[in-house]
């Protein structure tokens, strides 16, 4: 069977902007706004999420035909489970300054509404080829909102940006509210509202 | 999807589950001795580190062992976790462990013995929430805690809210991590009073004297 590029291309704008999983789906909010204090780790959790995303897709879906349906959520869950796991473990084992980074926030890449919801609405109805790119599509449009909003947490909050000073003192003074929890959400919330004017297709509960 | 019933689904979920279990147990095998070899490598670069004795961020983990085994000596205490450089340095480095707020904590402290003062200080592993408890670990805060002396109860420092800290025994806490930085307050008071006997020169003369 041939690889339809074309329904691949309008998945994949899709998940990472018509339908963005954080912006527009409003999925994963919780690990988007505790892993966003900082840029570096924004850009790894986001590539810690694209791997699960595309990973379990396929998995999923290379199972879809074999899983009885009243077990599914379970399945999936083992299987999200594992992945996480792996990668946890090849991080820790081969990048140990990244995984010391994340901390625990890796593994709560388990709970991770992206992850189940694209699992259940995408991969258990599609091939795995397309639920691979679906999956690759909203994690890094899963990263995309992460890294808007790092950048301006960090930037406000520290006056620097990956570590770097930017801001010098005596024009911007840090606003530690940008780095805690209420912060988040307002920077969350002002940057979601911010790209659904500029993409007016953006739509909920739009499955591809 | 099947629509089959329980036998297939118990059947399916054992099968899985097997896997899944196969999986995890060879990923974890076969990452285990990489995962070793780092935790004992930033085992050694900790007590280096607080004993003034830090090696080039690239050194590989033979110049770790290598260095360490030249220039550290062990010190008689509980479970092996006391250091001493060899060339008679009046510094002691001591391993801290324990619980934070999110998960286990550990790190290594030295203890300057004539000036009865903390002299370097560095967490090694934790768990707590990145950029916010997270800031425990970072060079900031341990340098807060450098130099502060310690008192006679073995406490170690007074946590007093950001900006506030004047007198010798105040440090600075850390906004939104109050819970993180007094676990680690916790920590480390209790192994300077363990071992207490190996820091506390004066106790040592005073306890000779009688």
């Amino acid at each position: 069977m041939s690889f339809d590029w074309g329904r691949a291309r309008s998945v994949f704008v899709a998940g990472l902007w018509d339908e963005n999983p954080v912006s527009t789906q409003v999925l994963g909010i919780c690990s988007a706004l505790a892993v966003t204090t900082r840029l570096e780790n924004a850009l790894v959790m986001t590539l810690a999420v694209v791997f699960c995303c595309v990973a379990v897709n396929g998995v999923v879906s290379l199972l879809r035909h074999a899983m009885p349906r009243r077990v599914r959520l379970i399945a999936e869950v083992s299987v999200i489970a594992t992945l996480v796991v792996v990668f946890d473990q090849v991080l820790k084992a081969w990048f140990p300054a990244m995984a010391a980074e994340l901390g625990p926030y890796v593994g709560l890449i388990v709970t991770n509404c992206i992850v189940m919801g694209r699992a259940e609405a995408f991969a258990l109805s599609h091939d795995a080829a397309l639920s691979m790119v679906d999956g690759l599509a909203n994690g890094l449009g899963y990263g995309l909102v992460l890294v808007a909003v790092a950048a301006i947490r960090e930037l406000a909050g520290t006056g620097a940006l990956l570590g770097h000073p930017l801001l010098p003192a005596h024009v911007w003074a840090p606003n530690q509210m940008a780095v805690l929890a209420p912060g988040a959400f307002f920077v969350m919330g002002f940057l979601a509202a911010f790209l659904r004017i500029l993409n007016p297709k953006a739509r909920e509960g739009g499955n591809s | 999807m099947r629509r089959e019933g329980p036998a297939s689904s118990l059947r399916f979920t054992i099968v899985l589950g097997t896997v899944c279990a196969l999986v995890l147990t060879g990923v974890g095998r076969w990452t285990a001795p990489r995962r070793e070899a780092h935790r004992r490598a930033s085992e050694l670069r900790g007590v280096l580190a607080v004993l003034d004795l830090a090696p080039p961020e690239q050194a590989g983990s033979e110049e770790l062992l290598r260095r360490f085994e030249s220039a550290v000596r062990p010190l008689p205490a509980p479970g092996g976790t006391a250091y001493a450089r060899r060339d008679g340095a009046p510094l002691v480095a001591l391993r801290f462990e324990g619980a934070g707020l999110w998960g286990p904590m550990r790190g290594y402290l030295s203890v300057d013995r004539r000036q009865r003062r903390i002299h370097r200080f560095v967490v090694l592993s934790h768990e707590e929430t990145p950029g916010i408890g997270g800031k425990v670990a970072e060079d900031e805060f341990a340098a807060r805690l450098a130099g502060r002396p310690l008192g006679e109860a073995g406490r170690v420092f007074v946590l007093v809210a950001p900006g506030t800290a004047s007198a010798a025994g105040e440090v600075d806490g850390i906004a939104g991590a109050t819970m993180s930085c007094r676990k680690l307050q916790a920590m480390v008071s209790r192994v300077l009073e363990v071992h207490r006997a190996l820091w506390d020169d004066r106790r040592s003369r005073e306890g000779g004297r009688r």
